[in-house]
């Protein structure tokens, strides 16, 4: 299928695809080789080969955020992303958040406090706020807001993210 | 999405003679508009050249007369929260926050926003019309709610970009690199109405690459804002959007740029205000007055009559808030 | 012993005569008086840490073995017929497993006259053809090789339109379902009504089609073992699906298991069975492999199911002192080329005031359209929005207030019928939601300025008492935990959690004793749908009883070996305690004591109350901020009082209050399906252009429910809140709009550019 043509052999790039092609990924800490096509998104790679379901497949086109995962520690949609431009990648997933010594304190906190209710929109938020609580332990209202902003919750459960979100940001404030 | 080949390059050059080579050969950036275009079949390039692996091309810097060098990959998050671009030119940082999703912002690119299609339903639904080959715009007589009211010669679509406005308010221009030459093109003069066969809203031909996008230093004091108008509170593109810089000596405004973004194929300037506004002391009836001319031209289609009005309030608004102080 | 009776259920404000198997004893329900442990505290979810951690396994995420996915091409077309289909190329594609279209599928009726895969495409979206192959990139590329030549037919899109003589016939019995007024409801006499009023208003409100959009899309994978179906499935209803498919596929009901653990929301478009089901049944019958299908969120917008968009006109008459003498609606719902009917969108006007002369016709019509479905108390609320604006522009226009002018209506009793209500306390919402929001204190309304603030209410009537059949089976382990087994499921609801905590009440087990097994038509017995606010009023009693059993049999087994009576015993904390001893001893001594033998207890939802009207009840109100130069409307604040009966759990309670109005909100201000009308296409179906609301889109919420147990309406005194909170949302936004603008817009939503467009004609500000 791959067409050569003298001037693009002469470059020093590597063509890859159409077919399937062998992808190194290190997902929450772990390296995975996957053989896929070149226009599989990360989103098919993490769901159908890696069986890692967290990350959500709502609309496949950057209008929800339930298939939010962090890369290199920022958040993006996975559904908008080809799994080839992440090799080399620190990919983090709901499934990589849990701590060893249990839950992260936004996933207790979004238990606590009812943070969901059919639960579909929750890794996508979870991760976004995992991003904005690296970055800044003490985040306000208004900038755990914005870092939601682009992830959709159905049931309307927003104010009580919001809560669970404040609550942890209160945690780190008082130490 | 129709399978393709894929290749990371490490250089312009590789990426333009790859370009050259490749008739179906596309740059993909953040990918955030090609693959979504992709998905739905209105894109369907056999070679994807990854730009992004191309160093050097996420540069923020100055040169030495003091203007803005952004690299093409440079992404809206990054631009945004650049200290230089938030001490001197604030306008780009306030239009990107305003821009799509977080999410969105760390994956778009600078040079892939102002190449981003038209958000026209009709062109992104599956209906055949003029833009994709079809008889007529199907906006125009239809659904035009979100169609221009400036402009439009066959297509009624307009550029959903809100870096642009903001780009041109500031006086950017974009330096393009093809197999043969480099050239810097002013933003205005870089938009143009999406054409048959060319869907894009952009003069860049299908060889050519975004290598730069350059910002000229503002004199100082000049100061400017963003103020969108959208169908819900974020992560919407522009109902009508304006976007001014102003810069003052006294009292008196010595130059100001008025962009209004969401109303026209391309960013739209409202010269005619500025003209009112230049060499004047912005009073509240001058605004008004200001305001009023910023439409001027303007033919709404059955259904975006409204985007007269709000193009208006959005240009007498943020005219007032500069001129107020009450904005940095 | 069980016996037979008859008893009314009320579903999404039908009334339907039921026949319910009942056990014997009744119980006596838990009063105000009655000191409960675990019921009316908040209690995390179960399952919370399976949803936090991703590891939730809904129906988008079952893997199994060998699975191919499955992909549907669509009409793209409003009305076409199939001239010819060609997928011989598709088909012999590598990877592709089976392809399914009019040409080889079984004939399998579907609605009506017409099949499952039928010659006559009446929608656009409506499935043309199937396949099954090894991965979704090999069946769509399969999609794009299957050649159809379609035959285009006059279609019609708009309600009115399809309501006049000569329009395009969908269906052989013609657009209007039922007579040329549809379902008609006549109370007195609105002639004579009218004519006593001082003041006749009469009024055209239209609400527009919202589609749910549930995150997880219509979904399932299908999975033959021998002779017998297994489907995941994302539904709202396992029982229901397992009766379906078993009918429609000729299977006996025990050879059929519908299984949905987790849920990614429902909002009613997952009630029934849906072609999607179908299809992946009979694909992995093809290709003894198992078989995933789930919708693209195209498909979800174009065929998923919507709130159908009304029109509706309004008269009310009323006296010069407020009293409302008549009112009228005739209400157009477009219900698309497949939707089942109408909803009760003269609900509202029926029931929620006292009034002697109503007359309701409500007509559904169908068009070249997606079907519609229901929706979060459908019809209720697009007649609430219709019923409370003109409200509040009567109110306006005698200069009444508008809470004044509800309360001088207020129905004491049952409108309709007469009767008394098993709780009513519509009143109490109303004065409490106005102090929350400061209504006194408001102000005038007449702010000058670009912002403008406002304040509106609205009111909200709704069933939500549930009803038989509906069981459950408790059964005590041999150290001292329990399980409750019941075909009912969460939806997101908090339908595990609640049950769990009535479970323990009933029993004295610690909440954390007792798990809750649902989700699956063969582990549990049957369950009605989630829908309708059904769940909590249906399963709470069935679960009572079956828990009341089951303590009933364990106490006489402790009085056995222990030696006392079993009067004088009871169970509180997992600990039996007796009257006449100090010692405590643990439900796990007893229970172990007789090892494998196994106290089982059943239970089975009692009959409705048969002179009482059980309703749910509550008043929201808004305000609002908006910018009259540039159309923005920001909802600033929403209190919201509701009457559900007693709170079971005021956490998740709290939850769907809050979601309700949130939809509510994107319902007031953005949501709406766009079709192009000269193609009769969708232009917005996908959530860009069909806009939900995000984060930055929602009021602060000040929820208050009244929280006090109906003691008539069933034995925990709970009643159903899933719906009542997205009803009065809209109207009270609506309202708060005008008040802020002395602008109505009388079709929702309310968007900056209809806003705008009013400004302008009205030449105001
Ligand atoms: C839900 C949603 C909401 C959005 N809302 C907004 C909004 O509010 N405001 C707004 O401005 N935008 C919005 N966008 C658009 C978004 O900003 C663009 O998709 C994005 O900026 C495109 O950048 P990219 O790097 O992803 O481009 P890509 O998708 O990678 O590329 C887009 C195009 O640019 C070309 N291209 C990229 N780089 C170069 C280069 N260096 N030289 C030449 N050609 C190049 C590509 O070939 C392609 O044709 C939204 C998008 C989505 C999906
Ligand atoms: S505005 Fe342009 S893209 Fe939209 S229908 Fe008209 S021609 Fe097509
Ligand atoms: S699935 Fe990626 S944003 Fe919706
Ligand atoms: S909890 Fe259902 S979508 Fe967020």
């Amino acid at each position: 299928m791959s067409r050569s043509i003298p001037s693009v052999r002469a470059l020093a790039v590597r063509k890859r695809g159409p077919g399937k092609v062998t992808l190194r990924l290190q997902v929450n800490g772990e390296e995975y080789a996957v053989l896929a096509e070149p226009r599989r998104t990360l989103l098919d790679v993490l769901r159908k080969d890696l069986g890692l379901t967290g990350a959500k497949k709502v609309c496949d086109r950057g209008h929800c955020g339930a298939c939010t995962v962090l890369v290199d520690g920022i958040p993006i949609y996975s559904c908008l992303k080809l799994a080839i431009e992440c090799e080399g990648k620190r990919i983090e997933t709901i499934e990589g958040l849990s701590f060893p010594d249990g839950l992260h304190p936004l996933q207790k906190a979004f238990i606590e406090h009812d943070a969901f209710q059919c639960g579909f929109c929750t890794p996508g938020q979870i991760m976004s706020l995992k991003a904005l609580f690296d970055r800044n332990p003490h985040p306000s209202a208004d900038e755990i807001r914005s870092a939601v902003a682009g992830n959709l919750c159905r049931c309307g459960a927003y104010a009580k993210i919001l809560r669970a979100a404040q609550a942890v940001s209160e945690a780190h404030a008082k130490g | 999405m129709r399978p393709f080949e894929h290749v990371d390059a490490t250089s312009v050059s590789d990426a333009i003679a790859l370009l050259k080579a490749e008739p179906d050969g596309t740059i993909i950036a953040g990918g955030t508009d090609l693959l979504d275009l992709m998905k739905d079949g209105l894109a369907s390039p056999r070679v994807l050249i990854n730009v992004k692996t191309i160093d050097g091309l996420d540069r923020i810097e100055a040169d030495a007369a003091g203007h803005l060098i952004i690299g093409p990959i440079t992404t809206l998050a990054r631009l945004a929260e650049d200290a230089r671009v938030r001490q001197d030119f604030l306008l780009l940082s306030e239009a990107i926050s305003v821009t799509a999703s977080p999410q969105l912002r760390n994956m778009a690119t600078v040079a892939g926003n102002v190449c981003q299609r038209p958000r026209c339903w009709y062109y992104r639904g599956t209906f055949d019309c003029f833009l994709k080959g079809g008889n007529s715009c199907l906006a125009v007589g239809g659904r035009s709610r979100d169609s221009g009211i400036f402009g439009a010669a066959e297509c009624a679509a307009v550029n959903p970009s809100d870096l642009a406005p903001a780009l041109l308010a500031l006086g950017a221009s974009v330096v393009i690199e093809n197999a043969k030459r480099r050239r810097e093109v002013p933003l205005e003069s870089f938009f143009t109405a999406p054409q048959k066969d060319r869907p894009g809203f952009t003069v860049l031909g299908r060889d050519e690459m975004i290598v730069e996008v350059k910002v000229p230093k503002q004199p100082v004091g000049s100061r400017g804002i963003y103020l969108k108008a959208m169908e819900r509170k974020t992560w919407s593109f522009a109902q009508a959007s304006a976007a001014i810089q102003l810069s003052r000596a006294e009292a008196r405004v010595t130059d100001v740029r008025i962009i209004l973004g969401g109303v026209a194929p391309v960013p739209w300037r409202a010269s005619a205000a500025e003209d009112v506004l230049r060499g004047k002391v912005p009073t509240g009836e001058l605004i008004e007055r200001v305001a009023a001319t910023a439409t001027d031209g303007a033919h709404p289609l059955g259904q975006n009559g409204y985007k007269v009005k709000l193009a208006k309030a959005l240009v007498k608004r943020g005219l007032a808030m500069l001129v107020d102080n009450s904005r940095s | 012993m069980p016996r037979i009776v008859r008893t009314k259920v009320e579903f999404e404000g039908e009334v339907r005569e039921r026949m319910a198997v009942v056990e014997e004893d009744h119980i006596t329900p838990w009063g105000s008086g009655t000191p409960l442990r675990i019921v009316g505290r908040s209690y995390p979810r179960t399952g919370g840490v399976e949803v936090v951690t991703g590891k939730a396994t809904y129906t988008a995420d079952v893997q199994l073995p060998g699975m191919l996915y499955c992909r549907i091409m669509r009409s793209p077309h409003p009305h076409a017929e199939i001239a010819s289909i060609d997928y011989v190329k598709a088909e012999s594609m590598s990877g592709v497993r089976a392809v399914l279209c009019h040409a080889n599928a079984p004939g399998i009726r579907w609605f009506g006259d017409s099949l499952l895969f039928d010659r006559i495409l009446r929608y656009e979206g409506e499935e043309v053809a199937a396949v099954a192959a090894d991965d979704e990139e090999i069946a769509d590329g399969a999609l794009s090789l299957i050649r159809v030549r379609y035959r285009e037919l006059p279609f019609v899109v708009e309600a009115e339109e399809a309501m006049k003589p000569g329009a395009v016939q969908i269906h052989p019995g013609g657009n209007i379902v039922g007579g040329p007024d549809g379902e008609v409801y006549r109370r007195g006499n609105v002639r004579e009504g009218f004519a006593k009023a001082d003041l006749v208003v009469e009024e055209r409100y239209e609400t527009p089609a919202a589609v749910h959009n549930c995150l997880e899309p219509h979904c399932c994978v299908a999975m033959w073992a021998g002779d017998e179906l297994v489907l995941w499935d994302s539904t709202q209803h396992v029982y229901g699906i397992r009766n379906e498919v078993a009918a429609t596929l000729g299977l006996p009901l025990n050879k059929v298991r519908v299984i949905s653990e987790f849920i990614g929301g429902g909002f009613g478009c997952k009630q029934g069975v849906g072609k999607h089901e179908i299809i992946a049944a009979l694909l992995a019958k093809m290709t003894g492999r198992p078989v995933k299908l789930a919708l693209s969120r195209r498909a979800e917008n174009l065929a998923g199911g919507v709130r159908h968009p009304t029109i509706q006109y309004l008269k009310a008459g009323v006296r010069r002192d407020g009293t409302l003498m008549a009112l009228q609606l005739r209400s157009i719902a477009n219900i698309g080329a497949y939707g089942m009917g109408g909803s009760e969108v003269g609900g509202p006007i029926r029931e929620l005031y006292r009034c002697p002369n109503v007359l309701t016709e409500q007509i559904a019509i169908h068009t070249n359209l997606g079907p519609a479905t229901a929706f979060r108390a459908p019809g209720y609320m697009e007649g609430m929005y219709g019923l409370e604006s003109m409200m509040d522009q009567i109110a306006r226009g005698l200069g009444i207030d508008p809470l004044q002018f509800r309360l001088l209506n207020y129905a004491e009793k049952d409108p309709m019928r007469g009767v008394s209500y098993s709780s009513k306390h519509l009143d109490k919402a109303y004065r409490t939601g106005a102090s929350i929001i400061g209504w006194e204190s408001r102000p005038g309304g007449q702010n000058a300025g670009a912002r403008r603030r406002g304040f509106g209410m609205a009111s909200q009537v709704w069933g939500g008492g549930g009803g038989p059949p509906a069981y459950a089976i408790v059964r005590l382990n041999a150290d001292g935990t329990a399980d409750v087994l019941t075909g009912t499921q969460d939806i997101g609801t908090g339908t595990k959690t609640v049950l769990s905590q009535i479970a323990a009440e009933e029993l004295g087990f610690k909440v954390e004793d007792v798990r809750v097994t649902i989700g699956d038509s063969r582990a549990g017995p049957y369950a009605p749908v989630s829908a309708g606010s059904m769940t909590v009023p249906s399963m709470g009693p069935a679960v009572r009883a079956a828990a009341r059993s089951a303590r009933e049999q364990l106490l006489n087994l402790a009085a056995d070996l222990l030696r006392v009576l079993a009067t004088e015993l009871s169970v509180k904390e997992g600990k039996i305690k007796s009257t006449a001893r100090p010692r405590e001893v643990a439900v796990g001594e007893i229970t172990g004591r007789i090892g494998d033998f196994m106290i089982i207890g059943q239970g089975a939802r009692g009959p409705n109350p048969s002179d009482a009207k059980v309703r749910t009840f509550g008043a929201q109100f808004a305000e609002v901020e908006v910018d009259v130069e540039t159309g923005d409307v920001t909802v600033l604040r929403v209190a919201a009082v509701h009457d559900f009966g007693r709170v079971i759990n005021p956490l998740t309670l709290g939850n769907q209050v809050e979601g309700g109005i949130v939809q509510g909100t994107g319902f007031a201000l953005m949501e709406e399906r766009i079709v192009d009308s000269p193609t009769g296409k969708a232009l917005n179906a996908n959530l860009e252009a069909y806009k939900v609301p995000t984060m930055l889109d929602v009021p602060s919420i000040e929820s208050h429910p009244i929280d006090l147990p109906d003691e008539i309406c069933n034995s925990i005194g709970a009643k159903g809140a899933g719906e009542p909170p997205i009803i009065p949302t809209a109207p009270a936004i609506a309202n708060a709009v005008f008040d802020a603008t002395g602008i109505r817009i009388r079709s929702l939503p309310i968007t900056r550019d209809k806003l705008l467009e009013e400004i302008r004609r009205n030449a105001a500000f």
